[in-house]
């Protein structure tokens, strides 16, 4: 579990252990009837409530962000020393050739279960000639698919 | 295959690490364990 998760839990623990402490100190109040008592008792209830559902709902946001920005860092296409936007729109525009190269050669839409099997081997073959030719854009393409994969 | 890509590009396997790594956490959160833990606290809230 992550730090931020473990921060979160904390959080929770110590909204509930608060709420009970407070709810301890209004049962232990002997000069409280026990309908005065259960309506000090409920806002704090209602307050650890409310403030644990916000903790998690921000812990769901955080983790999905950090799949989002995590996600996109794994995929991004590295521009290397370009300066110029045409530099850069060169080297993308290489990167979404190779990716369809990549992508025609390991389609799964209505392949056979023979094809589906070979495919594996496909992206080593791939990944072979990327790496003898030197093709930073094949390579990086063969290694995107992978991860859609899972090979 | 992604591993033998990975293999001579650290910087690249530490960003696919944390992207495995987000995932698992943000897909383990909505399991089942997580399901029944999150019942069980949210009877106590």
């Amino acid at each position: 579990m992550s730090k931020a998760a473990n921060k979160a839990m904390e959080q929770e623990r110590a909204v509930l252990a608060n709420r009970d402490k407070e709810i301890q100190l209004i049962q232990n109040n002997h000069e409280l009837t026990e309908e005065a008592k259960q309506a000090r008792i409920k806002p704090w209830r209602d307050m650890a409530r409310e403030e644990v559902r916000a903790i998690r709902a921000a812990e769901k946001q955080r983790r999905e962000e950090a799949v989002r920005s995590t996600k996109i860092a794994a995929f991004r296409v590295p521009t290397g020393d370009s300066i110029s936007e045409a530099e850069r729109s060169a080297v993308w525009q290489g990167y979404r050739s190779a990716r369809k190269d990549v992508w025609d050669v390991t389609s799964t839409d209505g392949a056979s279960l023979e094809k589906l099997h070979s495919i594996g081997d496909r992206l080593a073959d791939l990944l072979d000639q990327a790496e003898t030719t030197g093709d930073g854009h094949l390579g990086l393409a063969v290694y995107h698919r992978a991860l859609d994969l899972g090979e | 295959m992604r591993d033998r890509y990975l293999a001579s590009r650290p910087k690249t396997r530490a960003k696919y690490e944390a992207y495995a790594e987000a995932q698992a956490e943000a897909e383990s959160s909505q399991s089942f364990d997580a399901i029944i833990a999150n019942s069980f606290s949210e009877a106590i809230l």
